[in-house]
């Protein structure tokens, strides 16, 4: 029986790998690209594998990312703080809970990302500098903050809706306060949504350039998605080195889908079936 | 019996009154600046004109702009359908067990993780007229010249479509599997009792249970398409010949090459009333849905 | 409903216990959210505390990043001026050269510009227009006019307006063409093209015998490839104000004849920079390429020169021979920024000759930047026989031309941007280069009014006439 099961399961292991493939194609070419020279990648027919193992240029990548790894991970961690802080309370109170002010919220978290980044730099640069903020980590983490904290409760209160509401009626029924409910109910329950959101807001945070560019100026405070536009030189790219660069970059937030996506293999509300 | 707690205001203000600080803020700054004539030198030194809506009567009279609007419409709606229908698919087939899931998963982020300049160097190079694409067809003789793919007036808008699709399936697949593990699995067990297929099963019990998750996704997908810029701008700049531009490209264009710091903000504030009608659309079919308490 | 009654009784036996503490809880927690209120705005206070300076502090802005040659320009400046000025730091800044003009739009807005700013030269007329940049004449005066005339009359042109001087040219570089020999000797050619229809049979031998494009330009969406445009519509006697003249449409002519018949690659359209040009170069992939002296300071290094051994470089080729091939100028200049500390600006002025004086410039070709200097006194003392390939740029930087005198001064970065549009239209063949252009020459006069037209119009022809020397 296990035999039979094995085999059935790595059937769609197989069926699996073919989009997964596919969607890594980029990935791939950008691995062995930091293997070769800048002349070497522009080669036509493109190169499927490197032509010699050279590693020097992701050893020089690495040394020159590495001081903004820090910053990288102060950011990114700050603002996955802040915005699940933020946004767990207001996505259930949005979601399960019919407020006066909860449709004009909803629409004003949605509309006030619609903006692209460019846009809202240079107010709030002019916020910020006001604020003495510049050259701190709290204005980056604010800054993005405006992107993650919309995002974060507007895909939060959609999975706090699948929590059956009876439940909580029940615990109110019983006597729980609102924050009750809301530690050990909701932030259980959703953990695998806590999770989902958590990954995302993590990777935008991780793959942020202008926000970091406009409110650092100190070159020691940079995160790494600035240190990589090291690679672009005034007249050109160092694609090889900025390809190496990339994939040093890249780890961490695949570190964190992989970690985090073993939390979303729980369902939703598995728990709360649970006898 | 709570919903006038002041409590659950507590939950709800912190992000109410930061997005109304730091996000409202730079809406109407980009407003004011859309009525204004602002150039460079007006810019900076602080001078510019009011205007009125005399930015926004050039832009909509603009054949570039017209184009444009248009490229944005068929982008987004191409994009999203194919990243919602890949998401999904690849949600579905992700939702059974096997070896190997955990990693596989984790790679199927890498559209998301990747930085955008190398997968826009990468979509370059694909579709440039000596890349892969041109390439295979080439060598299976089903062309003999390369299809310009991204040099030419029809097709770029196309390639960026193709693009914009693979970087968006992460999101949509994330989303719409986490949503899927919500469904408990003893529903599915008595429609296979019942004798329904799997395509019945997906009609008549997933999409509608996960329908606040799939409007999400729809939402917020819209909103990210309709802003995509980075991807765009590095594979075509908006070209040739600005065929291939959105409002997104069209408006730094219009701020960073000629200095129309108003325009672009008027066409900016267009862009904002596309998404906005769009995902006014989009949440008006959730209205009846939701089950809430008090 | 059976579910759900057992689901009540578990969480009953949860919460008997934790109904009691309910107030307890709820207490804790809003002491915990003003804690951390606290917490975070004594970080705050401390931080923008602890940060005050007691050095004076010069700042300089631009796009050299550390770590690369090009950074030591300013720093080995700085090290010197701190020799006369031991309390005095210097500290440079760095800005993705994509990102310098948006910075210091930000900057402007905040007037937390740096003390020295770096710009490239077709931002000078907007700049100076904004009141970005401080009026230096009367410094210039008092340091000696000679000193202002020994840079050449371009740069002197650029960065200075209505009799009033406000930066200084640093570097500057210019367009030709770049060939490998060993390709041209498989070709059957002898010499480098000197004429369009010379350029147009070299590229036929070529992909007749080698089966490669035989020459690459800049076309795409960006002043790099709208500059590379210009000393095929110059040396025709062409002019960015008048599109709709037979000189400048015989240019894209000739341009998108060369795309047609298959001699160049249309992918010049979607490149991103000159540099991706040189990689198609020394991968042999292209024989000749339009691209600038800056490359041998960046990729066409000498290491790669040797392996190659081929490299040489042409003037770009002319319609008929006896024309000059007239090229724009490129490079940065340094100026001192209009929000400067009145207590500060003698130190910055200072600084800033010391930056721009003729050792310095002269240094920069020293330190691989590729650059070439913008001064006389520096450019006679540059040997040629050190750096041959540079003879050509040298020479044609003396007569150079400046891009936004040629295009309307400060309505320069819109005309290019019309142009660069046209250009890819026609090498696309999405219009002819006639309709193209013909679109593009209304776009820009509508730009101006009559008289700032004609104003601008003769001034473009006056500066054509007097460089190419007729």
């Amino acid at each position: 029986m296990g035999k039979k099961r094995r085999a059935k399961e790595w059937k769609w292991t197989l069926i699996a790998l073919i989009p997964t493939v596919i969607i890594i194609l980029p990935l791939y070419f950008t691995a062995i690209g930091g293997f070769q020279t800048g002349v070497e990648i522009f080669h036509r027919p493109p190169y499927w594998f490197p032509p010699h193992h050279s590693l020097e240029f992701y050893i020089d990548a690495w040394v020159t990312l590495l001081p903004y790894l820090k910053n990288s991970l102060i950011l990114a961690l700050g603002n996955l703080a802040l915005t699940l802080g933020v946004a767990l309370p207001s996505a259930f109170a949005l979601a399960k809970f019919r407020l006066k002010l909860g449709k004009s919220t909803f629409f004003i978290l949605a509309f006030t990302q619609m903006l692209p980044a460019t846009a809202v730099i240079i107010p709030l640069f002019l916020i910020f500098n006001n604020l003495k903020l510049i050259n701190n980590y709290l204005s980056v983490i604010l800054g993005i903050a405006v992107f993650s904290i919309p995002f974060a409760t507007i895909i939060l209160r959609a999975y706090i809706q699948c929590i059956p509401t009876g439940l909580i009626e029940a615990a109110f029924i019983d006597g729980a306060s609102l924050f009750r409910v809301f530690w050990s109910i909701i932030i259980p329950l959703s953990s695998p949504a806590i999770a989902t959101v958590g990954i995302l807001t993590f990777i935008g945070a991780w793959g942020d350039f202008i926000v970091s560019l406009t409110f650092l100026k100190d070159q020691t405070m940079q995160p790494m998605g600035i240190g990589l536009y090291y690679f672009i030189g005034r007249y050109g790219v160092v694609w090889n080195k900025l390809m190496a660069g990339s994939m040093i970059y890249a780890v961490p937030p695949l570190i964190v889908a992989l970690l985090a996506g073993k939390s979303i293999v729980t369902g939703l509300t598995a728990g709360a079936f649970k006898e | 019996m709570k919903t006038s707690s002041y409590k659950l205001y507590f939950f709800l203000i912190p992000a109410l009154v930061y997005q109304l600080i730091f996000g409202i803020y730079p809406l109407i700054y980009n407003l004011i600046l859309s009525l204004k004539d602002v150039n460079l030198i007006t810019y900076m030194g602080g001078t510019s004109q009011w205007i009125g809506l005399s930015n926004y009567v050039q832009t909509l009279k603009d054949t570039v702009f017209q184009r444009t609007f248009f490229n944005t419409l068929v982008f987004t709606g191409l994009s999203l359908s194919f990243q919602f229908i890949i998401g999904f698919l690849l949600a579905l087939l992700f939702n059974h067990s096997f070896p190997l899931k955990g990693l596989l998963q984790s790679l199927i982020m890498v559209p998301w993780i990747l930085p955008i300049i190398v997968s826009g160097f990468f979509f370059r190079w694909f579709f440039s007229d000596q890349g892969m694409v041109n390439g295979f067809l080439l060598s299976w003789g089903l062309i003999d010249k390369p299809i310009p793919w991204i040099t030419s007036q029809i097709l770029p808008l196309f390639s960026l479509i193709v693009a914009n699709i693979w970087l968006g399936i992460p999101f949509s697949f994330v989303l719409l599997y986490t949503g899927l593990r919500a469904i408990p699995l003893e529903l599915f067990e008595s429609a296979d009792i019942d004798g329904t297929n799997w395509w019945q099963k997906i009609l008549f019990i997933t999409v509608p249970l996960l329908k606040p998750v799939i409007i999400t996704t729809l939402t917020l997908g819209c909103i990210f398409t309709v802003k995509v810029f980075d991807l765009v701008w590095i594979i075509t700049k908006g070209g040739p010949g600005e065929v291939s531009h959105l409002l997104s490209t069209l408006s730094y264009s219009l701020a960073f090459n000629k200095f129309h710091f108003g325009k672009a903000s008027s066409v900016l504030v267009i862009m904002l009333c596309l998404v906005i009608g769009l995902t006014v659309l989009l949440n008006s079919i959730r209205a009846e849905e939701e089950s809430s308490i008090g | 409903m059976n579910l759900v009654k057992n689901l009540r009784k578990y969480f009953r036996r949860r919460f008997r216990v934790i109904v009691k503490k309910e107030e307890y809880f709820m207490k804790c927690f809003m002491k915990w959210s003003l804690s951390m209120i606290l917490i975070v705005a004594m970080v705050l206070v401390v931080i923008s505390i602890g940060f005050t300076q007691e050095k004076v502090t010069i700042t300089v802005q631009d796009y050299f990043r550390p770590g690369e040659d090009s950074y030591k320009c300013v720093e080995e400046v700085a090290v010197e001026f701190k020799k006369n000025h031991p309390d005095v730091e210097v500290n440079q800044t760095y800005i993705p050269f994509a990102q310098l003009l948006p910075t210091m739009l930000q900057e402007s807005l905040t007037k937390t510009l740096p003390d020295i700013l770096m710009a490239d030269n077709p931002w000078l007329p907007q700049l100076i227009k904004a009141g970005t940049l401080k009026d230096i004449t009367d410094k210039v005066k008092e340091w000696g006019w000679k000193n202002w005339e020994d840079f050449f009359k371009g740069y002197r042109e650029i960065t200075s307006s209505e009799g009033k001087i406000y930066a200084f040219q640093y570097t500057t570089n210019n367009l030709a063409l770049f060939y490998r020999e060993s390709l041209l000797d498989k070709a059957g050619i002898a010499n480098p093209p000197e004429t369009w229809q010379e350029l147009k049979e070299d590229c036929k031998k070529i992909r007749e015998v080698l089966d490669i494009y035989g020459f690459a330009f800049d076309a795409e969406a960006s002043e790099e490839g709208s500059w590379q445009f210009f000393p095929f519509l110059w040396s025709n006697g062409g002019s960015l104000l008048e599109l709709d003249q037979p000189e400048a449409i015989e240019a894209l002519q000739f341009l998108t004849d060369m795309v047609k018949e298959g001699y160049v690659p249309r992918d010049i359209v979607n490149i991103n920079g000159q540099g991706d040009l040189t990689k198609w170069f020394i991968n042999g992939e292209v024989a000749f390429m339009v691209n600038g002296n800056w490359e041998f300071g960046w990729q066409l290094t000498e290491d790669v020169m040797q392996r190659l051994g081929d490299v040489n470089v042409a003037p770009i080729p002319v319609r008929e021979k006896g024309m000059r091939t007239m090229v724009p100028f490129g490079g940065e200049c340094f100026g001192i920024s209009s929000n400067i500390d009145p207590v500060k600006y003698d130190l910055a002025w200072e600084f800033l000759k010391l930056l721009v004086s003729s050792d310095s410039i002269l240094r920069l070709n020293v330190n691989g930047l590729g650059g070439l200097p913008t001064r006389a006194s520096a450019a006679e003392k540059i040997s040629v026989e050190e750096l041959p390939f540079l003879k050509i740029f040298l020479e044609q930087s003396q007569y150079a031309l400046p891009r936004p005198l040629m295009g309307g001064i400060d309505k320069y970065p819109e005309v290019s941007s019309t142009v660069w549009v046209a250009v890819q239209k026609a090498l696309t063949g999405i219009a002819t280069p006639e309709e193209a252009f013909k679109e593009a020459a209304r776009t820009i006069q509508g730009l101006f009014s009559p008289e700032d037209y004609e104003k601008y119009k003769q001034l473009a022809r006056k500066l054509l006439q007097e460089a190419s020397g007729k």
